[in-house]
């Protein structure tokens, strides 16, 4: 995708984040509390203020000199997808089961396995293996034991 | 001088020795876990100084305080996560010195800054408490009003690269600050009838979700087996006699400005360092290093954020009043010690109040030491190959979040953070002022809201006040500035064919 093309999604995405702050804000309570401004002036004020920046964001982003660099690039984008899913799933699976150390041993087993793209497999596993249980047992000292936070 | 009459021989036991050296040390950890900041430990901490002296137990939670700042700044450095709010400024030059392979250098410049800048914050605490107390309370809604606008000035004009994109990045900053109960009314604002949204978005979770999860997918681009340290010799926290000269002069300032907004009560070391980063790079000579692993832009956040906590201390102990979460935690252990901070306590038991003081100081010292021999242990993480190190950073941050707020609700807003803030990185958007405007927001419309209803409306209260004028003449003097300074850029760099 280009660069331009992304900013100006971008830029569409946070002008319509503004106006839902300005619509939402319309239904706050102005009266409350003997205020002189309420709680709706500073968020009108400052999605007010977005929506015009992006105007001009979008104007100078019109007005720039056209380069090679016009491509946003993502490398090793299946990487990144891949640690998104994996993240979602891991934190859905904890917030629905329970289980911590189970389903946070997966998320790491996966991580290290998929990421590791020089070793061979009979050593990804292992090093992956050993590093999940590792992280596993560093968590359970530090943060349970030491630190007293129940996961 | 009632604090150089001082029985020194008070502080030298094995009691006061241990707390310092027992509160450094978790400090340090507490301060490097992402998401764990200082008013946790200390939290965390306070039960233990149960059955300790008073004096012992508030110079352990201080040594907390003092380290935990200095112990974010390890993980700014070595990870490129911030450790604690206040250690996000030193992201941005830390982390790329780091990468450069030079943790070691990377982290003398942020010890010899925490060294400094706590140094000059004891000196603070010790000498001028009185005067920068009575200073301070002066500072009423409208000088915090237009010291939230200043910051907001300063961070937008961080970034050179491209100015719209950087006020959209304070505005959403500002947006995303808004979210929760309102203060004033209780109307839950931009909540969508959530209620883990009542409280607002954790400051943490924004954080860890902007430079960590964002981290994690930049480092992924690279190759696998890439390791940032190759060299065992750049792990050594040091540096030399001329690189200190280069930036001795940012150390000084960076910490008297630290001292100075540590007092003001609400603001505290998190935008310390942001003013004090931001002074450096518009003074320096160099201004284009910033962000690319440029010293002053480690030494200026560090000396600020170490100082800003004696700083904390001052109104504290003179006023009774806390600044910050953190001291709000220490006031607590006063209180269960049966201290009451306030003036009468200077008149009562100076003794009392000077051990702490000078407590303080020789823990500042003891951290520099420790800090020195044991953050080596750290940055040795940076010789692992990437395939290890990001799923590592990544696990941490996301169980850093977690415990800040025990709430999982947290670790999907960092989640959801870390993917925005990704793009958002890679289209030119600043993600430092984001957080930095998340921060000022509540704030700045605090703050506005109160001096309209104490001047029933009338906005002369910001045109009146001494103090409110000197900082609008600052505000207008660097605004000024930024549009000079974008006037001469475009003179010097036309457009030379421009197209749509």
């Amino acid at each position: 995708m280009s660069y331009r093309l992304a900013t100006y999604l971008s830029l569409l995405f946070l002008v319509g984040l503004g106006g839902l702050f300005i619509y939402t804000s319309l239904q706050f309570n102005e009266g409350a509390g003997g205020q002189v401004i309420g709680p709706a002036f500073f968020p009108q004020l400052v999605s007010g203020l977005l929506i015009v920046m992006c105007i001009i964001s979008a104007f100078t982003t019109w007005r720039k000199e056209k380069t090679s660099e016009d491509t946003l690039t993502i490398p090793q984008l299946k990487y990144i997808l891949f640690t998104i899913a994996a993240l979602v799933i891991f934190v859905a699976l904890w917030d629905l089961f329970g289980l911590f150390y189970l389903f946070a041993f997966l998320f790491l087993f996966s991580l290290f396995y998929v990421y590791n793209r020089t070793d061979s497999k009979k050593k990804r596993i292992l090093k992956a293996v050993g590093l999940s249980i590792a992280i596993g047992l560093f968590i359970y000292l530090v943060f349970e034991k030491l630190l007293n936070v129940i996961i | 001088m009632d604090f150089m009459h001082f029985d020194f021989s008070l502080l030298f036991s094995w009691e006061i020795l241990f707390a310092i050296v027992l509160g450094t040390l978790y400090g340090l950890l507490i301060g490097s876990l992402p998401g764990l900041g200082s008013t946790v430990g200390i939290a965390l901490l306070l039960p233990v100084t149960y059955s300790m002296s008073p004096v012992a137990a508030i110079i352990m939670l201080a040594a907390v305080y003092q380290a935990g700042e200095y112990g974010g700044s390890i993980s700014s450095i070595v990870l490129g996560v911030p450790g604690t709010p206040s250690a996000t400024a030193t992201v941005l030059d830390g982390s790329p010195m780091a990468k450069q392979g030079k943790p070691g250098e990377a982290l003398g410049y942020s010890i010899t800054g925490a060294l400094i800048g706590g140094g000059i914050g004891a000196i603070i605490l010790l000498t001028l408490s009185i005067p920068l107390s009575t200073l301070a309370i002066r500072f009423s809604d409208p000088e915090f009003f237009l010291l939230g606008v200043l910051g907001l000035v300063c961070v937008a004009g961080l970034s050179s690269k491209d100015l719209p994109k950087s006020i959209i990045s304070v505005l959403l900053g500002l947006m995303l600050g808004m979210v929760g109960l309102d203060v004033a009314t209780g109307s839950a604002r931009f909540t969508f009838g959530s209620y883990a949204l009542m409280d607002g978005i954790s400051m943490v979770a924004l954080l860890i979700g902007m430079f960590a999860v964002a981290e994690v997918f930049s480092m992924l681009g690279q190759s696998s087996d890439k390791k940032i340290v190759t060299d065992t010799k750049n792990l050594k926290t040091k540096i030399t006699w001329q690189q200190f000269k280069g930036v001795r002069k940012t150390y000084i300032k960076s910490s008297f400005i630290g001292g100075f907004v540590g007092i003001l009560p609400g603001l505290g070391a998190g935008p310390a360092s942001w003013f004090a980063y931001t002074e450096a790079k518009r003074t320096a000579k160099n201004p284009e290093n910033f962000g690319k692993g440029e010293p002053n832009g480690i030494a200026a956040p560090e000396s600020a954020n170490n100082a800003a906590v004696g700083g904390a201390l001052v109104p504290l102990t003179t006023l009774g009043i806390p600044g910050s979460p953190a001291t709000a935690v220490i006031l607590g252990a006063f209180l269960i010690h049966g201290i009451t901070p306030g003036p009468n306590v200077f008149e009562n038991q100076p003794d009392l109040v000077y051990s702490i003081f000078w407590g303080f100081f020789i823990a500042t010292i003891a951290m520099y030491f420790i800090g020195k021999y044991t953050t080596p242990l750290f940055s040795s993480m940076l010789k692992m190959p990437t395939f290890m190190l990001s799923p590592i950073i990544l696990f941490i941050a996301i169980m850093g979040v977690y415990a800040s707020r025990i709430n999982l609700f947290d670790v999907w807003i960092a989640v959801v953070v870390g993917v925005a803030a990704y793009i958002l990185k890679k289209l030119d958007f600043s993600l430092p002022s984001i957080i930095l405007a998340f921060i000022l927001g509540p704030i700045i419309e605090t703050s506005l809201r109160r001096s309209l209803l104490i001047s029933g409306g009338n906005v002369e209260i910001f045109f009146t006040r001494t103090y409110s004028l000197v900082i609008l003449m600052i505000i207008v003097l660097l605004i000024a500035m930024l549009i000079l300074q974008s006037v001469k850029k475009r003179k010097s760099n036309p457009p030379k064919n421009v197209q749509a």
